[in-house]
């Protein structure tokens, strides 16, 4: 497999970087920071630090380059995880093709992307008054120097996005990174700093690196300062190579475990109603769709099965805190709802299952009564005994406390018995507004022999027509009256109601085109 | 009004993290550090173990707050009761808890220090002095914390991770164009006098101006909190 190594790993290199170019915003944020801290320093605390320099900036930079990596670097892990998490990871390894390329694809995308941000950093730093007199060799050595430290660190980024279990996680071991190069020389010259910081200051990697790169920027002899720079960056490199290398193909099975429950959430129903205060006024109770920005912004989804949105409590307190918030909570109606559809009232709102939280909400929704109740895709995740129970229970206590019941769903057949009317919405805009009575006799299938059928509908509408040699079947867009019928049964004609569904169906663009469902809804007034 | 303790109720379901949380913490830092002080047998030891309970009212500020909403809007709350319930909430813990610390500062003065010299709810300068000026500055403070960290979850909730990565660099920024004002217009000597010259009072004072201008920001942004 090793053949193919630098044609894969190109390939993958392309896919990652293609990544970048598509949100710059990733670079965006990753110089930003970098460039505040040195505005910062440059021009708010410049003057009050003693460098033995007149050009702080100059003093700057090399930490300040260091800082934009150790935070490029945690975009690496972030991607690493997306790819776990969203089941490419494996895709790859399932495909014939060198196994370290998908993990060096991601390396040498870290590497441009960290050149990007440094030489933008560099960039600001000579409109700030950054001066070198060091001549190329110089700075080839810096190149690389930098390189090396980016690498080894994007090591570090493979091990934690490989092993991280949240989008956080994953981006979280960067932070103390980040920070080393605050206690180093990066900022201000060791010899200030108390004992003990100072002894930990002069012997971590980030102030051997700063004095080499700032002696190659001023062209001071760098001394053994750059070997101790090297052979830090060398040690850092083989660990975290050894270590990310090593999880990669075991690990496999497992991960792909635990992204399913992480990813789970992110069908998760949000619970949420328009604000309503007294009963005298309509109120809603509706189930809405994943929170806004979930969809394109994956993170926060991925926060596991106690993520945000969902507050840390059980259905047994849900349940008793929304009755604190509607006059007419019928206690007895939830405790029904709850027994019949088995909720189990010990566990955390957040711990539920779709189908369980949908029931939760519909408990809820109905005993609420409210004078306006919204029930947003109420049967998301629900088996068909649970539908079923949902659906008496309803039109029981819809009957008893009459009320106005807006019904949300894709699943029109489900609904269909219990709409008084119909709104069909269809991309924003409404294609039909009917009582359902209306609705149910307004088209009849129409089927036998092609002439009788023929005959038979002659100068009356009619749609999805299908023959079958010498049998057809055909929908009349009409009503029929007792006449009509008794003439079609003389013929030996079949009439069948057309579905609700079908109906829907052919009014929201036609039965060429059955499945354009963007948003259905049916109203139960 | 009667909405608005509804919602401190329902956010009090979730008391281990408005009330156990913070003491334990609290509790757990001042074991730890009085243990250690007694074995190393310190004296006039003066520790930071009280920044605990400030820590978990921040956190439990952007958490539990924004993580309540989405759910208490599915109860038929408005935006408008849900945070000025959490905020009465908040300030009828804060005034409680602050009370609660001004009696243990009493407790720590009577008892020279819990008996090894220790200073652990005395602060220098600003959590010093009588036990109501104690309860003011902590109530302040407290109260403070909690809702900068309830605008952290709330900009959280309403633009998720670009709005915090915003929300951080508009504070850096903030800080920087402060700054620079200042260097700008010399001013520096000028601060650092007002600062000097402030009591402790007065510097609760300023806190609690900080206080209602983040409560207003917290306000501006639950308005255009979408779930």
């Amino acid at each position: 497999m090793n053949t193919h190594f630098f044609s894969d790993t190109s390939v993958m290199t392309r896919r990652s970087l293609r990544h970048i170019t598509r949100s710059m915003d990733t670079i965006i944020t990753v110089t930003i920071m970098p460039i505040a801290f040195m505005l910062l320093f440059v021009y708010v605390f410049g003057g009050a630090i003693q460098t033995g320099t007149d050009n702080y900036v100059n003093y700057l930079l090399p930490g300040i380059l260091l800082i934009a990596i150790a935070s490029g670097i945690s975009y690496t892990a972030y991607r690493l995880f997306i790819d776990l998490q969203s089941g490419i990871f494996e895709r790859f390894h399932s495909m014939p093709i060198a196994r370290s390329s998908v993990l060096w694809g991601h390396v040498l995308t870290s590497l441009v992307s960290n050149a990007i941000s440094v030489v933008v950093i560099v960039l600001v730093a000579l409109v700030m008054g950054f001066r070198s007199s060091a001549g190329l060799p110089a700075w080839l050595a810096v190149a690389g120097i930098l390189a090396l430290f980016t690498l080894a660190l994007t090591w570090i980024a493979v091990i934690a996005g490989l092993s991280a279990t949240s989008t956080d996680g994953a981006g979280a071991f960067s932070y103390p990174l980040i920070f080393l190069p605050f206690v180093s020389s990066a900022f201000v010259p060791t010899a200030t700093m108390p004992g003990p910081v100072r002894a930990f200051a002069e012997n971590q990697p980030v102030t051997s690196i700063v004095n080499t790169i700032r002696a190659l920027f001023e062209q001071q002899p760098v001394g053994s300062e750059i070997w101790i720079a090297l052979a830090w960056c060398v040690a850092i490199l083989v660990i975290a190579y050894a270590l990310a290398m090593r999880p990669t193909g075991a690990r496999s099975p497992e991960r792909s475990r635990g992204s399913w429950v992480a990813t789970a959430p992110a069908r998760r129903r949000s619970c949420a109603s328009s604000p309503r205060r007294n009963s005298r006024r309509p109120a809603a109770f509706r189930f809405s769709a994943p929170a806004r920005g979930e969809r394109r912004d994956p993170a926060p989804s991925r926060a596991g099965p106690r993520g945000p949105g969902l507050p840390d409590i059980k259905v047994r307190q849900a349940l008793r805190l929304a009755s604190w918030f509607y006059p007419n909570w019928s206690g007895e109606l939830a405790a029904d709802a709850r027994r019949g559809i088995e909720l189990p009232v010990g566990r955390r709102i957040g711990a539920l299952s779709r189908g369980m939280r949908t029931a939760l909400g519909n408990a809820i929704g109905l005993a609420a009564r409210a004078e306006v109740t919204l029930f947003d895709e109420p049967y998301a995740g629900l088996d068909a005994e649970a539908r079923q129970s949902f659906n008496d229970r309803l039109l029981a206590d819809y009957t008893e406390h009459p009320r106005t019941v807006v019904l949300s769903t894709h699943l029109i057949d489900e609904v269909a018995d219990l709409l008084e009317r119909v709104v069909l919405i269809d991309h924003g805009r409404i294609v039909l507004d009917a009582a359902a009575d209306e609705i149910r006799g307004s088209a009849t299938r129409v089927s036998g022999p092609t002439a009788a059928v023929e005959r038979f509908v002659a100068g009356r509408p009619t749609w999805d027509r299908r023959t079958i040699v010498s049998q057809t079947s055909v929908v009349v867009a009409a009503r029929l009256d007792d006449g009509d019928r008794a003439g079609a049964r003389a013929q030996h004609l079949s009439l069948e109601p057309v579905s609700l569904q079908q109906l829907i169906v052919h009014a929201a663009g036609g039965a060429a085109a059955p499945t354009a469902d963007e948003s259905r809804e049916g109203a139960l007034a | 009004m009667s909405t608005w303790i509804k919602v401190a109720r329902y956010q009090m379901v979730q008391r281990f993290n408005y009330v156990t949380l913070p003491w334990a913490a609290l509790a757990l830092l001042f074991a730890a550090q009085w243990a250690v002080i007694a074995m190393l047998g310190m004296h006039d030891a003066r520790l930071t173990g009280l920044v605990a309970i400030y820590a978990v009212f921040f956190i439990v500020g952007a958490s539990t707050v924004a993580r309540s909403l989405p759910f208490g809007l599915a109860l038929g709350l408005s935006r408008r009761s849900y945070y000025l319930g959490t905020v009465l909430l908040a300030l009828t813990l804060t005034a409680v808890d602050g009370l609660l610390l001004a009696g243990l500062q009493e407790i720590e003065r009577a008892t020279g220090g819990w008996g090894l010299g220790m200073f652990f709810f005395r602060v220098q300068y600003i959590l010093d002095g009588p036990w109501f000026l104690t309860w003011l500055t902590s109530f302040v403070a407290l109260t403070l914390v909690f809702v900068y960290g309830m605008w952290w979850g709330l900009v959280y909730l309403r633009w998720r991770r670009m709005g915090i990565r915003v929300f951080i660099v508009a504070q850096i920024l903030a800080l920087l164009a402060v700054g620079l004002t200042a260097d700008r217009f010399a001013a520096w000597p000028n601060i650092g006098r007002f600062f000097t010259d402030l009591t402790a009072t007065g510097l609760t004072g300023v806190l609690a101006a900080a206080a209602a201008a983040l409560l207003v920001g917290g306000y501006a942004t639950i308005r255009r909190v979408a779930v």
